[in-house]
């Protein structure tokens, strides 16, 4: 006897094929250069999300998630400012941050449920402050202006349309690896640490170490992504990566889902352009983008993703209903 | 042999002594009961053994190394599990996931292998199974373990802790709360674990008939004091035992 059931799924997989073509054509298929940027946002958007979600799939919640998006952005600023290439500061940003996750982390992630939470809002704080108190580094308030742009083999990717393909392409790796990381040993220890972490304990896993882990890996993709969208905009200020952009990394894993990499990236594409479109409505924007968060928590309360998921399970219901009844039958 | 040995073991909690000085061990093959009223002292003692909990004194030997104080998830890779009164499943994971979750440690692929989706999940999900089968859930695998019967749910926290491969297995009341007809099920599933893995087993438990049946030796706790040792025989006879339970008339009458 099988214990799954093994069945192809082509449509999943014509599904996210059609997507990455998409999102790969784009350039192509964008009336003006806006949907560009807006495209790039989004990818940058999502490896912030991504990182935010493999904390939260070990089970606990980051409010200080931009802190290390701004400590990766000025790393990578400030070194390529001196003359390293943007292509290896990137990387060392996300290590920076990484680093900093790990040691922070294994002090605090003792600390559970809402506990975690104040202490990494602070960890976001200080990482604001200190940028606008380090004047003689940092630039203050001012922050970092002419920061140097990515080149690769001697193409300089300046313009939007040179840069989206990079952005597009850090994100579909970090979306890869966190599926991989889902569904491996390690993921599965994640998710078992958030759901019961004494019975985990228990389970002879060392859970404690497997939170530093993921809050090592999620903070180091968000210093990443911190770094490639300070050069993309070639400018860091404190202003960049504030609270409000921890929470609206927050919100869209919310409202995505976080069960899987799907709400993520459902979370970004719907709320990454919402405030744009909303634009028409001058004044009102914000009341009906409050309003539409409401309602989503309201009646999807595990996410957009989680329609499909109920969806898929319903069918599942009614075909091993049949079989049951089938089975039983003499 | 003795497999677990329990030396003057003390824990207090403020002026409270939960637990007083208790000195017992546990042999290779027993299964070990461990009774008293409430509030004796059973399950602090449970926790200090497994390192829930750290002992105020004294000292717990688990197959000759020094345990005590040991952070639980260290304790279950040498080889001694636990079940927990309550909290025992993963409620929003399928059965077969709470399973493979039980067998992280004795899984062979390394911490890195693990990235390897296809290689450890065939492994952990066999391992599992295997499991399952002896608890008669393999039925139910697909179902989110919330979705099970009470007295299934139970039967999984069990499955959990064994799908470590313990040399010694802890439960904390298997049995609260399970009608005759589950109580009895269970503990002959317990008995063909015993049988067919050769796990040492200490068990606390209030149900009487369960343990009188099931062990082969008795532990009464009362206010943190042990305060008997024996065969069953010996202990529904002696008196301090009938004490603790029933109050001092009965022993008198």
């Amino acid at each position: 006897m099988t214990v799954r059931a093994v069945e192809p799924k082509p449509m999943r997989y014509i599904a996210v094929a059609a997507a990455v073509v998409i999102a790969v054509a784009l350039p192509w298929i964008a009336p003006n250069q806006f949907y560009i940027h807006l495209a790039t946002i989004g990818c940058l958007n999502l490896m912030l999300v991504l990182g935010l979600a493999i904390i939260a799939r070990a089970g606990q919640l980051s409010m200080g998630h931009g802190g290390f998006a701004l400590i990766g952005g000025y790393v990578s600023a400030l070194l390529s400012m001196r003359g390293w290439p943007g292509l290896l500061t990137v990387f060392v940003a996300g290590l920076v941050a990484a680093v900093i996750a790990a040691g922070l982390g294994w002090i605090i992630l003792r600390l559970r449920g809402v506990y975690f939470v104040l202490v990494a809002f602070a960890f976001g704080q200080i990482a604001v402050l200190l940028a606008l108190d380090m004047n003689s580094v940092t630039g203050g308030a001012n922050g970092l202006v002419g920061v140097p742009p990515i080149s690769i083999f001697g193409h300089v990717l300046l313009t939007k349309p040179q840069f989206y393909p990079l952005a597009l392409g850090c994100a579909l790796a970090t979306l890869l690896f966190t599926w991989g990381l889902y569904r491996s040993r390690l993921g599965a220890m994640m998710a078992a640490t958030a759901e019961n972490h004494r019975l985990t304990e228990s389970s002879g896993i060392d859970t404690h170490l497997v939170q530093v882990i993921a809050f090592t890996i999620g903070s180091g993709i968000a210093g990443f992504a911190g770094a490639l969208s300070t050069h993309y905009l070639q400018f860091i200020s404190p202003d960049s990566y504030t609270f409000w952009e921890s929470v609206s990394y927050l919100t869209m894993l919310v409202v995505g889902g976080r069960d899987g990499v799907l709400g993520s990236v459902i979370g970004v594409l719907v709320l990454t352009p919402l405030p744009e479109l909303l634009r028409v409505t001058e004044g009102l924007q914000h009341i009906i983008y409050g309003a539409m968060l409401v309602l989503c928590l309201m009646f999807v309360p595990n996410g957009l993703a989680s329609l499909a998921q109920t969806w898929r399970a319903r069918r599942r219901v009614v075909k091993t209903g049949t079989a049951v009844v089938a089975e039983e039958a003499p | 042999m003795s497999m677990l040995e329990v030396a003057n073991l003390r824990r207090s909690f403020g002026g409270l002594v939960a637990v007083r000085d208790i000195s017992f061990r546990v042999n290779e093959g027993d299964f070990l009961g461990l009774i008293g009223p409430n509030g004796a002292g059973k399950t602090t003692l449970f926790n200090l053994i497994t390192g829930v909990l750290k002992p105020s004194a004294g000292s717990v030997r688990f197959l000759d190394q020094d345990i005590s104080g040991q952070k639980a998830n260290k304790t279950v890779r040498q080889g001694l599990s636990r079940t927990f009164q309550a909290a025992t499943i993963y409620p929003e994971a399928t059965v077969i996931e709470n399973a493979i979750r039980g067998t992280f440690v004795s899984s062979r692929t390394g911490f890195w292998g693990g990235f390897f989706p296809s290689k450890w999940r065939a492994e952990a999900e066999e391992k599992a199974f295997q499991v399952l089968e002896l608890f008669g859930l393999t039925r139910r695998v697909g179902l989110k373990a919330r979705e099970l019967a009470y007295g299934e749910q139970r039967r999984l926290g069990v499955a959990i802790a064994l799908a470590s491969d313990p040399k010694l297995l802890m439960l904390d009341e298997p049995v609260a709360g399970l009608n005759p007809e589950e109580a009895a099920e269970l503990a002959s599933v317990l008995r063909r674990v015993k049988t067919e893995r050769g796990v040492t087993m200490v068990m606390v438990e209030h149900h009487m008939r369960t343990v009188m049946g099931l062990c082969n030796r008795i532990v009464v706790l009362d206010h943190g004091t042990l305060i008997a040792e024996g065969t069953p025989a010996e202990i529904v006879a002696n008196p301090l035992v009938i004490e603790a339970y029933l109050g001092k008339e009965a022993v008198d009458a």
